[in-house]
């Protein structure tokens, strides 16, 4: 079942076409992953597709909402995980969680959120202010105000740079259990490798276009792995 | 070789944001409102009393400009945002934190200087050939008035920096001062203690090169004591928060915003001494001198108290500044939530703070005017819809971004002309508050109102969802 839908979509900013008439789609229960270069047009692709940004042209829709007409609507179901934005800096951990479930108007979320303090080991780190996390603790907090409410998509914009190699791992088998129980992933990256570990389907964008998706299976058939597949369709 | 830079980075910020011409128009804007002061106060005031309550209008300003001393490092990225600029670069370049902030407060001083003390002095040059004010006069402004700002500036630095380092220290000596003066009335109702209690006002009416000198040294010592005791490292507190958000069984986004703005402002720097420094003292300043001026133009204590609760209602809206500091909308594009609800929270947290520290202000002017206690009802129905009228101008001209768009030429001017009429109307008022009728004043409240929520609806049309 189709959960994201992507026709005809441009994006210029100024001059620049940061999308150029890029169509795709995600099915339920899968993770796909957006691959590219440094300034491919990833991470507007991910804002046009969670109604951050607004398309020149061209149609949006995800969880069957169109994303452009209600951007706001759309985003109560699903989750993201931003590429720089940070949390306000004054909140501690634990109520920054509390204000994104309030601002979701979610009631009962406190085992919730206690789960996921847990589960990316940062409970002890709850009463720091966001200021004063270190970069890997921010990136746990803004996993956790991803998941906790079980959203049934999650976007991830560059999802595991500051984590270490432990929380990594653990992460990465959250995202396969998620799926399995039915939730669909978004993730873009350049991170190749993970991308083949984790991901059931992958897209390259490449100067604002989208080149191919394909089953990464079938793509390991074709190719020693997805840096020679990356390499090789980039080129 | 930084101060150059400092300057070429604070140019180029603001000329990318406005454009060249409409960066360099905001000091003509000033003037141009500088100049309608200069020429139209000396028909109903004193040049004597026009030229002193200018000092203290600067001395105030500095005052106000001083809080960073509450900020430590966060002053550096106070107007503008988490953006990489010079001001962070002590970690990276060679060059010492204390170093870049001498360079960054040299660089704000030049800054102010040009954008609004030269063009405040230029217009009373112009002004002197038809009013009472001598080209003397009006020339040795331009070396007052900047000492005056500087002096505020540094006075407010030091209190500022001891603040954050004990709360108590400064709440006693501002408490006491508050109780000195009110028991003093009498004695502060001099015109002699004005000019002598003001070194600049002291050097501009009695001008030495050893009251120069002395002048010179004040401000600088000032502000060198406050740089040894600025606190320049953000140090992570080891010690956690107590978590202030609950659960809540009727989740709201508004009010969910408006605990976090509250937050923002208590555990920010300086908690809430900076409306304390940056709102409430300046006003009382410019207040005690106006209630002394005025007085000797016969204006009633019900005048004053109209004209109080007019300056309250327009000052109080930086509060909204303040709350619109801490964060963007684009923080908040990972939820479900609409930007128009941020800006409804950061207006409604303005209005509870906004009155609860104006009511207090104006109670305290009330203190001071002799007026009837029915009066005081009326100066807060003035001072509410004053507050109400300035803050819908605000939102509507600058939406979530009031710190950067005020700058701007055309927006600040449209500020001024569209607030111009609302405050000339009840100065006038307040100036001949004994001859007429109360009923007269009732509708401009009701009105004032009325085109606020208006104005406010229209504010939220505006506001866009997507970045």
């Amino acid at each position: 079942m189709e959960i994201i839908e992507l026709t005809n979509i441009s994006k210029s900013y100024g001059k620049t076409k940061a999308i150029k008439n890029a169509s795709l789609t995600v099915n339920k229960g899968e993770i796909f992953g957006l691959v590219g270069p440094n300034g491919a047009g990833k991470t507007t692709l991910v804002k046009i597709l969670t109604g951050q940004t607004k398309p020149d042209k061209g149609e949006v829709t995800v969880l069957k909402n169109n994303i452009v007409k209600h951007p706001v609507k759309a985003r109560e179901k699903i989750g993201i995980i931003p590429e720089q934005e940070t949390p306000p800096s004054f909140l501690n951990s634990e109520e920054y969680l509390q204000f994104c479930a309030q601002t979701r108007k979610l009631t009962n979320q406190t085992d919730n959120i206690r789960e996921w303090l847990e589960f990316l080991e940062f409970k002890n780190e709850k009463n720091k202010l966001s200021k004063d996390l270190s970069r890997g603790t921010r990136q746990k907090l803004m996993i956790s105000q991803a998941f906790f409410f079980k959203p049934e998509i999650v976007f991830i914009d560059e999802p595991l740079v500051n984590l270490d190699p432990l929380i990594q791992r653990k992460f990465k088998k959250y995202l396969r259990k998620y799926v399995k129980k039915g939730g669909t992933v978004f993730l873009c990256t350049h991170v190749l490798s993970m991308a083949e570990e984790v991901c059931d389907t992958v897209g390259f964008i490449n100067e604002g276009n989208v080149i191919k998706t394909e089953n990464v299976k079938k793509l390991l058939k074709q190719y020693k792995n997805l840096e020679s597949a990356f390499m090789r369709i980039i080129k | 070789m930084l101060l150059k830079e400092l300057l070429r980075e604070e140019w180029r910020m603001h000329s990318t944001m406005f454009g060249n011409t409409n960066f360099i128009l905001f000091s003509l804007v000033i003037f141009g409102l500088c100049a309608l002061f200069a020429l139209i106060t000396p028909l109903f005031i004193s040049s004597k009393s026009i030229l002193s309550f200018s000092h203290y209008l600067f001395f105030a300003l500095g005052i106000s400009i001083g809080s960073f001393g509450l900020s430590g490092r966060e002053v550096l990225n106070k107007r503008f945002g988490e953006i990489s600029f010079i001001a962070y670069s002590s970690k990276i370049l060679p060059v010492s934190v204390k170093q870049i902030f001498l360079n960054f407060a040299l660089k704000d001083l030049m800054y102010y200087t040009f954008f609004f003390i030269i063009p405040f002095c230029t217009a009373f040059i112009i002004s002197s050939a038809i009013t009472t004010i001598t080209i003397t006069q009006a020339s040795l402004m331009f070396i007052t008035i900047p000492l005056t700002f500087f002096f505020g500036l540094s006075l407010s630095f030091l209190m500022t920096t001891i603040y954050s380092r004990s709360k108590i220290i400064i709440q006693l000596i501002i408490g006491c001062s508050i109780v000195y003066v009110f028991l003093n009335l009498g004695f502060f109702t001099q015109e002699i203690v004005y000019e002598n209690m003001l070194p600049p006002l002291q050097l501009f009416f009695n001008p030495t090169m050893k009251m120069l000198i002395v002048n010179i040294t004040l401000s600088a010592g000032l502000f060198l004591i406050s740089t040894l005791l600025f606190n320049f490292e953000f140090k992570a507190k080891g010690k956690g928060h107590k978590t202030l958000f609950r659960a809540s069984k009727k989740p709201s986004a508004i009010k969910a915003f408006m605990l976090k703005d509250f937050i923002d402002l208590h555990r920010s720097q300086g908690g809430f001494g900076k409306i304390l420094f940056s709102f409430l003292i300046p006003i009382l300043i410019i207040e005690v001198m106006m209630s002394f001026v005025l007085k000797i133009f016969s204006v009633s204590g019900e005048g004053l108290l109209i004209l109080f609760s007019v300056i309250i209602g327009v000052t109080a809206s930086t509060i909204y500044n303040w709350l619109a500091e801490f964060d963007n909308a684009k923080k908040y594009l990972n939820l479900p939530i609409n930007p128009k609800k941020i800006c409804l929270s950061k207006t409604g947290l303005s209005i509870i703070l906004g009155i609860i520290s104006g009511s207090g202000l104006l109670i305290i002017s009330f203190l001071f005017s002799e007026a009837s206690i029915t009066s005081l009802g009326f100066s807060f129905i003035i001072f509410t819809s004053v507050f109400a009228i300035t803050l819908s101008v605000l939102v509507y001209l600058t939406g979530l971004n009031p710190n950067t768009l005020l700058f701007d030429a055309k927006t600040f001017l449209k500020y001024m002309l569209t607030l111009a009429p609302i405050i000339v109307f009840f100065m006038l008022q307040a100036f001949s508050y004994s001859k007429i009728n109360h009923l007269f004043l009732i509708p401009a409240p009701i009105i004032l109102t009325t085109i606020s929520i208006a104005l406010f609806k229209k504010s939220m049309k505006k506001i866009t969802i997507f970045e």
